[in-house]
């Protein structure tokens, strides 16, 4: 009966803030953007297979954009736009997988040092002050080399560079509610830690987290290009957009499409999910509206 | 007495892309010099847009003042431009915040906040000097030592702020100050200071006042007149007798008092009104205070009620129209 | 306030030698041994063997920690395993690069962002607003080296104005901190507005403007005030991003700083480069975040009565 009640109110609170949400034009434009990324993303094989777009075809190279290449060729004569849809999917997976694993890891970390408290709060937000001493990027291409370059190492490289800032949003919001009341009674009545954070303190620490959660996804767009573009990312000769404009930079005087189309798809994807995070925090967060 | 302000059929409304907020339908009222007016109503009731209309401080792309006029001093002040508006503000009509917590601003000692008004209105008239003079003066007049013109705000605690952001009011001597619930956010026992505060320097500075709140006490303490608002309307209005001592009444005003005595048999002691203010966005269409009204008839839900007035106190409800004919 | 900033550089301490153990950690872990990246393929096994030993790779790794931190406490950077020059001496020629082109950008950032900020946010809603927010969010989401390439090819590769690398000349650095500036100033530009904003809407803007006061005087001596306060805290976390962060664009433009120089150290199993690198780049992180939160005692005097009572 309750949680009856219980769903009916979340469910109305859900609609008031996609109401609030579709109400700016921006993040609406960014809901429309991302879905498109992600359409050329989930059907990337209708327009060829990942094979094809690898495969050199010297016949064809150094095309510039037509009706039968969108986007042009490549040096090596490969489809542009098969790469860059293709790439697409690289970087979506590899940005969102990083993106949730450093929420998950931060959200832990933050949630139970606001919890424990003591020695086990301190060492893990010194830890934290060490994390964020280096650069982000930095950080992220030492832990990638010191683990062996591949995709997986490379989400978990990028998601433990950015485990502080989750850490301290989910203390922080952690912190507002564990000093009260109801989950001293909870504590007292004896119900379990974990409960106690999941019921509890968790719900809290949503919203700042999705809010940083969303904002973290085109930051990690961004640097997860960056270090392919140094040679540090994806292995070659995935179509990453970093590695794509990396290997064009030395054609671009005579071929800047080979530089240009890449480029947009990043700024696309990543423009898409900043507008949507941008949406997201005012309307989870009211109090900022005018 | 010759009269200061006189507010007619003033229409406020907030507008934005979803919803037109109704905040002030049609009020009127009129103050002499020297006098205080009180604007009773719960949070929400418009008292609060009035007093920003009356400076013409509404938010620019949304408060929008849909009809009225605004006669203060003989100067219809919504046809004022804003340079004029400028030199009004502070200089012929002050107000005092809310909360005095944030009302100043925390990166500037208060005694530069103080001057700033000055500094703003005094066209060459006064030096350097004499402006100094005159912030320490009005400090110590609030009750603060003038030593501690040099502090941020974060130095003072909450009553001693509000004393700060009297004297930025009054440091020009104003025609008129608009006070708006200055004492809510304080303690209960500095509440009493700086009311007390508040009316010695009122009388003895002779400037009229408006003074927000809903709080009946302050009302009876400190104002002559009395204009109670519900959902952006007076529902009536009279001297302070009238409404604190006279047998005639809204029905609003009576649930506001919780019980007076006389106006009906049944009534009990603290009774609080039923319901809650209605949607400003989509207000009844007969008497906005129909839903919430012991006494209300069909005509109460189809037909808004007209203005009765009897020497001077007038009362918007159909139950008085017949008193007013007979 | 003195005693403030003492505790603040005695905190510095534990987390310096905590990046010291978490880079020591890392730079070990990565696959191969250092001669083979010294010494080239070329080398044989002999060779292979004295280097490693010289160097003292095959010592347990806590002895190798403990040896660099015992070097280090003396101001010993050590030699790098490539180049064979000492850490110290590459680094007193990377960190000022990495220092000038940090400043400028931050600089040069400020000055853009600033006052488009406020002009946006004065003017919200207006074209004046929405054309330069709208290139701030764009120019945000674009990514550093792509800006960077755009401008070569402009600048350099269709009109040879400019060089596309290098840091010869002092005009020499315009192409990357143009890219730069685009990138942190759309950031300070955002935060700017979005801060004005908040601040406009607050109690005291409407005192001011109560009291008479013109829109200049508003805008400018109260709520710019309040308002460039998170901007200051913003730009000198940017300042410490890019001492060490501009890894891409240092790159791109072949600028020797320092974290390139860094980058480079992680490929090679360069342990001593990388450790100096890294322990300065955090030194100096520090040093900035802790010059902000002084320069921001003195911006707002709540936070300054705060640490006072810290003490």
């Amino acid at each position: 009966m309750t949680d009856k009640k219980e769903k009916t109110k979340k469910n109305s609170q859900i609609k008031e803030i996609a109401r609030r949400f579709f109400k700016s034009k921006l993040a609406t434009l960014g809901v429309i953007l991302f879905a498109i990324v992600l359409f050329f993303a989930i059907f990337a094989n209708l327009f060829g297979s990942y094979e094809e777009s690898i495969t050199q075809n010297i016949m064809e190279k150094f095309q510039t954009p037509s009706a039968e290449h969108w986007f042009g060729t490549d040096n090596y004569g490969r489809d542009l736009f098969l790469r860059c849809i293709h790439g697409a999917r690289i970087s979506l997976i590899i940005s969102f997988s990083a993106s949730i694993l450093s929420a998950v890891l931060g959200t832990i970390a933050g949630m139970t040092a606001a919890y424990y408290g003591g020695k086990y709060e301190s060492l893990m937000m010194r830890l934290m002050d060490v994390f964020s001493a280096v650069p982000t990027i930095l950080l992220a291409i030492c832990f990638v080399a010191a683990l062996g370059a591949s995709s997986t190492n490379l989400v978990i490289a990028m998601a433990l560079a950015r485990t502080p800032s989750f850490t301290r949003i989910a203390r922080g919001a952690a912190l507002t509610v564990v000093g009260q009341e109801h989950i001293e009674a909870a504590r007292c009545g004896g119900t379990s830690d974990l409960r106690i954070i999941l019921r509890h303190i968790f719900p809290n620490a949503m919203a700042p987290v999705i809010i940083t959660f969303t904002g973290n996804i085109s930051s990690m767009i961004l640097q997860n290009a960056s270090m392919s573009f140094l040679g540090l990312g994806v292995p070659a000769p995935a179509p990453e957009w970093g590695a794509i404009i990396s290997g064009a930079k030395g054609f671009m005087r005579n071929f800047p499409h080979m530089v240009w189309f890449p480029g947009l798809c990043i700024i696309i994807a990543a423009l898409s999910i900043s507008l949507i995070g941008d949406g997201l925090r005012d309307a989870l967060d009211p109090r900022l509206k005018s | 007495m010759s009269e200061l302000l006189h507010v007619k059929d003033l229409v406020v409304k907030y507008k934005t892309d979803l919803e037109t907020v109704s905040a002030v339908n049609g009020i009127s009222f009129s103050l002499n010099k020297g006098e205080t007016i009180g604007l009773v109503g719960e949070t929400g009731a418009g008292k609060t847009t009035t007093a920003m209309t009356l400076l013409r401080l509404l938010p620019e792309r949304t408060g929008k003042i849909e009809r009225g006029e605004i006669i203060f001093n003989g100067e219809n002040l919504l046809e004022a431009d804003k340079k004029r508006m400028r030199e009004i503000r502070g200089e012929k009509i002050a107000m005092i915040f809310q909360d005095p917590m944030t009302a100043l601003d925390p990166v500037m000692v208060v005694g530069d906040q103080i001057k700033e008004a000055l500094v703003f209105h005094n066209r060459g008239k006064l030096t350097n000097e004499q402006i100094d003079a005159r912030v320490e003066e009005v400090l110590e007049l609030v009750g603060i030592p003038a030593s501690r013109k040099n502090d941020y705000p974060h130095q003072f605690s909450g009553g001693m702020k509000q004393r700060v952001v009297i004297a930025i009011a009054l440091v020009c001597e104003p025609d008129l100050l608009i006070a708006d619930e200055p004492t809510t956010a304080l303690d209960v026992t500095i509440q009493a200071q700086v009311l007390i505060m508040m009316k010695e320097l009122r009388d003895r500075l002779g400037t009229s006042m408006i003074m927000i709140t809903h709080d009946l006490g302050i009302v009876a303490q400190v104002c002559d007149k009395v204009a109670v608002m519900y959902a952006g309307e007076i529902v009536e209005q009279g001297t302070l007798e009238d409404i604190f001592a006279g047998d005639r009444h809204h029905p609003y005003t009576v649930g506001l008092f919780g019980a007076i005595p006389n106006i009906n048999d049944d009534a009990e002691r603290l009774n609080p009104i039923d319901g809650l203010m209605p949607d400003p966005t989509n207000l009844p269409t007969g008497c906005s205070f129909s839903p919430r009204c012991p006494h209300c008839t069909e005509r109460c839900t189809l037909e808004h009620p007209a203005v009765h007035t009897v020497n001077g106190h007038s009362i918007s409800c159909h139950l008085f129209e017949k008193e007013v004919e007979g | 306030m003195i005693k403030y900033v003492l505790k603040r550089l005695l905190m510095m301490i534990p987390v310096l030698i905590g990046v010291s153990l978490l880079i020591f950690l890392l730079v070990n872990s990565v696959p191969g041994d250092p001669a083979s990246y010294a010494l080239g393929a070329d080398a044989t096994a002999e060779q292979i063997q004295a280097f490693n030993e010289s160097i003292g790779y095959y010592d347990p790794l806590p002895v190798r920690y403990f040896n660099y931190m015992k070097d280090l406490l003396r101001f010993d950077f050590g030699t790098s395993y490539v180049s064979r020059l000492p850490v110290m001496g590459e680094l007193s020629v990377k960190v000022p690069i990495s220092i000038i082109v940090a400043f400028t950008a931050i600089a040069g950032s400020l000055l853009v962002g600033i006052p488009l900020g406020v002009l946006s946010a004065v003017k919200q809603y207006s074209l004046l607003d929405v054309i330069p927010t709208s290139m701030a969010i764009c120019l945000a989401s674009a990514p550093s080296f792509w800006l960077g390439l755009l401008l070569m090819l402009e600048f350099s590769l269709r009109h040879q104005w400019l060089p596309s690398f290098g840091v010869e000349k002092p005009w020499w650095f315009i192409l990357p901190m143009l890219t730069l500036v685009a990138i942190y100033g759309s950031n300070q530009m955002r935060l700017t507005r979005s801060s004005m904003l908040e601040t406009i809407r607050q109690d005291y803007i409407s005192t001011v403007r109560a009291k008479g006061a013109t829109e200049r005087v508003v805008i400018w001596r109260h709520a710019l005030k309040n308002a460039l306060l998170p901007v200051i805290t913003a730009a000198g976390n940017n300042f410490g991003i890019l001492l060490g962060g501009a890894i891409v664009t240092e790159t791109l433009f072949s600028l020797p700083g320092l974290g390139t120089f860094i980058v480079n150290g992680v490929k090679q199993k360069d342990v001593p480069v990388v450790m100096g690198g890294t322990i300065t780049l955090a030194a100096l992180f520090a040093f900035v975040m802790l010059a902000v939160d002084v320069i921001y005692a003195f911006a707002d005097p709540r936070v300054k009565a705060r640490y006072k009572k810290m003490k």
